[in-house]
């Protein structure tokens, strides 16, 4: 019984964006991470959704889980931020990632920094919400069933949400193969 | 149905892509510096409203305070409007000037008036607004409701038991708000944060801080000096980028 009172307890009880930051910031940063937000730009972002949170909140009907409401303004933010003209100006200085992992050589460190930039330059021609299943399950490890839980979707959706996104993880990819042999093509014949 | 098989662990999946998703970053947790900023950002931006609601909440008490007035002072005036219209020899006699107690009743007052030949209407007013001055004095009354509440939302006094990462999150936040108008006055608080939390965890945020302070009074030495120690101490950290940024912009001494 007493478990009873505390569920209807839990239910009933009203939100606020502050228990709701305190509960799912974490889920937030992490969600905007895997959309390609910056580190830099991180916490203006997230502030941004909890602005959106704080307008909403009234909006969300509990039908859902909190984390799925969540990732869908995640998702907005993280959009709008990708078409702001700066921080498309900005990319390059942030395109090389020079944190290198305890114990690594520096050849190691730099293969590591080129490879990371590449990984994310490549997921930065992918749609959003691909990108975020992609880095969910390939860099982050989660499981298909923890993903499906987390967004409220069935299993067989991100089964074919995932195929996708490998498959436009590789024509990303392949795109920038393509830009990169152009480049050294033009700088052979001395195009500017 | 199966658990697909993730690209690193996949032998079908070519090599290149293979060791690009290995060595690819795994998202991090918000660090608890991060945490604190948002907290403080997200409890000014849920004041801030709220003060907005009170100040909308008084004002449409003062508005509704006048409007009481208002209908009073013209339940005041018709009759007085009335009673001057009223042709009475009583007038004549009642030439003498004299002015009516505030306190006489009103529709006395028109009798015991000059009969001028115009100012009927401008009397009757005045004389209603005579009559008004106490009901005006509701208005302070809504006041003494409305205003204390109002400052107190905008600028809640910080509690003196607050968690250190708070107060020092505070310090920094007010610091921050005088930098650009005063920056000897944003670099005096920052020393007191550096005093108080000598190895505090928002030390770097201080730092970053003082750099900007220092470059607004124009120690560009000093500035660059402190910004290359800060570089040091943030490689591998979130301000990493901000700090190398800063650093790029400054000017060698």
């Amino acid at each position: 019984m007493p478990l009873r009172l505390d569920v209807t307890r839990t239910a009933c009880r009203p939100l606020d964006v502050a228990s709701v930051h305190h509960e799912h910031a974490d889920f937030v940063w992490r969600s905007l991470q895997r959309l390609g937000v910056r580190d830099a730009d991180i916490e203006d972002v997230l502030q941004e959704v909890f602005v959106v949170v704080h307008q909403r909140l009234h909006t969300f009907d509990a039908s859902s889980r909190m984390t799925t409401w969540l990732f869908g303004i995640c998702l907005r933010v993280a959009s709008a931020y990708r078409r702001r003209a700066h921080r498309r100006r900005e990319q390059s200085v942030f395109e090389v990632p020079d944190e290198a992992v305890d114990g690594e050589t520096p050849e190691d460190a730099a293969v590591t920094a080129q490879a990371r930039a590449r990984l994310r330059a490549a997921m930065d021609l992918m749609d959003l919400d691909k990108r975020a299943i992609f880095v969910m399950f390939e860099l982050d490890e989660m499981s298909c069933e923890a993903i499906a839980d987390m967004l409220s979707i069935p299993i067989g959706t991100v089964y074919s949400r995932l195929h996708a996104a490998r498959k436009a993880f590789e024509q990303a990819l392949a795109r920038l193969e393509a830009r990169g042999s152009l480049r050294r093509g033009l700088r052979q014949v001395g195009a500017p | 149905m199966r658990e697909p098989v993730r690209l690193r662990d996949d032998p079908s999946a070519p090599a290149d892509v293979r060791e690009l998703v290995q060595r690819g970053e795994r998202s991090r947790p918000i660090p608890r510096e991060a945490r604190a900023r948002s907290v403080m950002r997200l409890d000014r931006m849920i004041v801030v409203p709220a003060a907005a609601g009170l100040v909308l909440w008084a004002k449409g008490v003062a508005f509704a305070g006048l409007c009481v007035v208002g209908v009073v002072t013209a339940m005041h005036v018709v009759p007085a409007l009335v009673h001057r219209m009223e042709p009475t020899d009583e007038l004549t006699e009642s030439r003498k000037p004299h002015i009516p107690p505030a306190s006489a009743p009103v529709p006395a007052r028109p009798a015991q008036r000059p009969a001028l030949p115009e100012p009927a209407a401008s009397d009757a007013v005045t004389s209603a607004s005579a009559e008004s001055i106490p009901l005006r004095e509701a208005v302070p009354v809504v006041r003494e409701h409305g205003t204390p509440s109002v400052p107190s939302a905008i600028a809640p006094e910080p509690p003196l038991d607050r968690d250190p990462l708070e107060r020092e999150a505070a310090m920094l936040e007010e610091a921050r708000a005088v930098l650009d108008r005063s920056p000897s006055r944003a670099l005096a608080m920052l020393d007191r944060h550096a005093a108080e939390f000598p190895s505090g965890q928002l030390g770097m945020e201080r730092e970053l801080l003082a750099v900007q302070a220092l470059q607004r009074l124009g120690l560009q030495a000093e500035a660059h000096t402190r910004a290359s120690a800060l570089m040091r101490q943030a490689t591998g950290s979130i301000y990493e980028p901000r700090v190398r940024a800063m650093v790029d912009k400054l000017v060698s001494p």
